[in-house]
């Protein structure tokens, strides 16, 4: 617990940062809707129109037009400013605990004390999802709080929870593979290219197979395919295939990161 | 489990051996069938050049990478070994390339790896005093530290937890004199107690100094292993003379004397090389001459030097 500590302490700063960040972002969004829908009336149906099938299928606003709260909520949990906040919180926890203690060297310090090698993963890991629940949570309150401020009534808060579980199982499933990458490499550079490489690729990937059928086989390699706050409106929740994917990715993740720690070598 | 270390330090057991020890980077070989034991009160220090393999057997050593072929172990376990976990906590190790979180405190980085070697850091008061490392350094961020303080606190973090065995690469770096003393004392007293220390340097006079035992390592080969003692003895020794008035006929006929070979002059002082077993006979023939003054120096220092200086294999 000694190390977790350490860790959490370590990474205050950014993890303060990020959750300020979603909170305003979200407390925000209150007044882009009042915005919206009072003063651009015909706004909504408007992009209906101008906007293609495809990007509309993307943002989840053919189902659930963006005049409602649930609909402007559903469009910013997906804004890339939070998909943005929520990767780099997991992808900077565990370049700077794995990768960047290698590149510092100062991982010497632990290898030669009894520290299990396959902890320093797991509490990046931990530490990591600790501050994306602390983020998540205050998404949430940022929306409750701008909405409520404006006086206009929220979904149920079942929905915000969910939407709030959503969000940090994108994270964790963000971190697992970020910890993989971080956990293989020497260097931040190394580390956080890759994840970000990757998570880049999948993002865009999955946007082109959004919008262009030859590709949307494509789309289920993809983490940001199974995320899509519209469900938990129009569902209650994100479909189960979804929670399984990102517990799968971070439970692989994870593993393999420990697996990697276990057995690699250290050239510190 | 922790018992294993108790045992190796009780019984004479090697607290490190290494058998056949390689290893590979590529086609690069760092280290070739290096063969070493350490035993429990015991100094052994690894000499060789840059590259000669030192930070890659402590390396192996520590379990930081796999032998490519060969065994290593500590306290009669491997160090990779998942047992071996436990008897880390009797370890202390002082990297080359020594770094810290910066951001921290000294005195929180302490607490920290106190912590996490799972051992009281008893003995941490008494070196921080040791290597003049005051309360007032130890609250200050580690990033206003000069080197030789950031060597002295890893120093003092390697073994404040009265480690058993204690490996250090490189320790004296960037130390002054005055901290270089006293980490010769504090070695000699963690020895006296039992424990064993293996570690690296590029310091000869340190080496001859401090060690029991010498390593020579060169291009990945151990050249030569060999007690400091006997290798004092045994080494050429410098023989300084002064006469009243040192003249260029003085010093020739001193070029006459047996087994000596005349270095040059320095200071007034004419300077041979003697080989250990005929001083007797060199000193025979000095009494018959009038001298000013007579100093004789073990050379051993310019001996090891060699290793250094010849190809390998030449020395063996």
């Amino acid at each position: 617990m000694t190390l977790l500590r350490f860790y959490l302490r370590r990474t205050w700063l950014i993890g303060v940062f990020a959750s300020l960040a979603l909170f305003g972002f979200q407390h925000l969004m209150a007044f882009v809707y009042r915005g919206f829908i009072s003063n651009l009336e015909g706004a909504p149906t408007f992009l209906m129109r101008v906007i293609p099938k495809g990007v509309q299928a993307f943002l989840g606003i053919d189902r659930l037009p963006p005049n409602s709260v649930a609909g402007i909520l559903a469009l910013a949990y997906q804004h890339p400013f939070v998909i943005v906040i929520v990767c780099a919180l997991g992808v900077s926890c565990t370049v700077e605990f794995l990768a960047g203690q290698i590149e510092r060297l100062t991982i010497a310090h632990l290898l030669v004390r009894p520290v299990p090698r396959p902890l320093m993963p797991l509490y990046a890991f931990v530490v990591a999802a600790t501050w994306l629940a602390v983020a998540s949570a205050s998404a949430i309150l940022g929306t409750v709080t701008g909405f409520a401020r404006l006086g206009y009534a929220l979904p149920p808060a079942g929905q915000l929870i969910q939407l709030a579980f959503a969000q940090f199982a994108l994270g964790c499933a963000v971190t697992g593979g970020s910890l993989f990458f971080s956990a293989t490499t020497e260097t931040r550079a190394d580390a956080a290219g890759w994840s970000v490489s990757i998570l880049l690729l999948m993002y865009v990937g999955n946007f082109v197979a959004q919008l262009w059928d030859a590709a949307k086989p494509w789309a289920r390699f993809s983490i940001f395919n199974y995320y899509t706050p519209i469900e938990v409106f129009v569902n209650s929740t994100l479909p189960p295939n979804a929670w399984l994917v990102f517990v799968s990715v971070s439970i692989a993740g994870l593993v393999l990161a420990c697996a990697a720690y276990a057995f690699r070598e250290f050239r510190v | 489990m922790e018992g294993l270390a108790d045992s190796a330090l009780t019984k004479g057991v090697p607290v490190v051996r290494t058998v056949h020890l390689s290893k590979h980077y590529g086609r690069r070989q760092a280290l070739v069938g290096l063969d070493l034991e350490l035993l429990p009160g015991e100094i052994l220090g690894l000499l060789g050049p840059n590259g000669a393999g030192k930070t890659t057997a402590l390396r192996a050593i520590l379990g930081f990478i796999r032998p490519t072929s060969g065994q290593v172990t500590i306290f009669g376990v491997s160090p990779r070994a998942w047992r071996a976990r436990p008897l880390r906590k009797h370890i202390g190790y002082l990297p080359a390339d020594l770094a810290f979180e910066e951001a921290e405190t000294g005195g929180r980085l302490l607490e920290l790896f106190g912590k996490l070697s799972g051992v009281s850091p008893k003995l941490r008061g008494e070196l921080c005093e040791r290597f003049q490392l005051s309360a007032s350094d130890l609250r200050l961020a580690v990033r206003k530290y000069s080197r030789g303080m950031k060597q002295k606190l890893g120093l003092i973090a390697a073994l404040q937890h009265d480690p058993s065995l204690i490996i250090l690469d490189e320790p004296t770096n960037a130390l002054d004199p005055v901290a270089q003393q006293a980490l010769h004392d504090v070695l000699k007293d963690f020895v006296a107690r039992g424990a064993a220390v293996l570690f690296s340097t590029h310091v000869l006079s340190e080496a001859l100094e401090l060690c029991d035992r010498i390593a020579v390592l060169s291009e990945g080969h151990l050249l030569d292993c060999f007690s400091v003692a006997a290798f004092t003895a045994l080494a050429p020794r410098l023989v300084y003379i002064k006469f009243d008035n040192c003249s260029a006929t003085s010093g020739s006929r001193i070029l006459h004397l047996p087994y000596a070979e005349f270095l040059g002059e320095e200071d007034g002082w004419l300077v041979y090389r003697v080989e250990s077993d005929v001083v007797p006979a060199v000193l025979q023939e000095l009494v018959r001459i009038p001298l000013a003054d007579l100093r004789i120096e073990s050379a051993a220092l310019e001996h090891l030097l060699d290793y250094y200086r010849q190809p390998q294999g030449e020395l063996r």
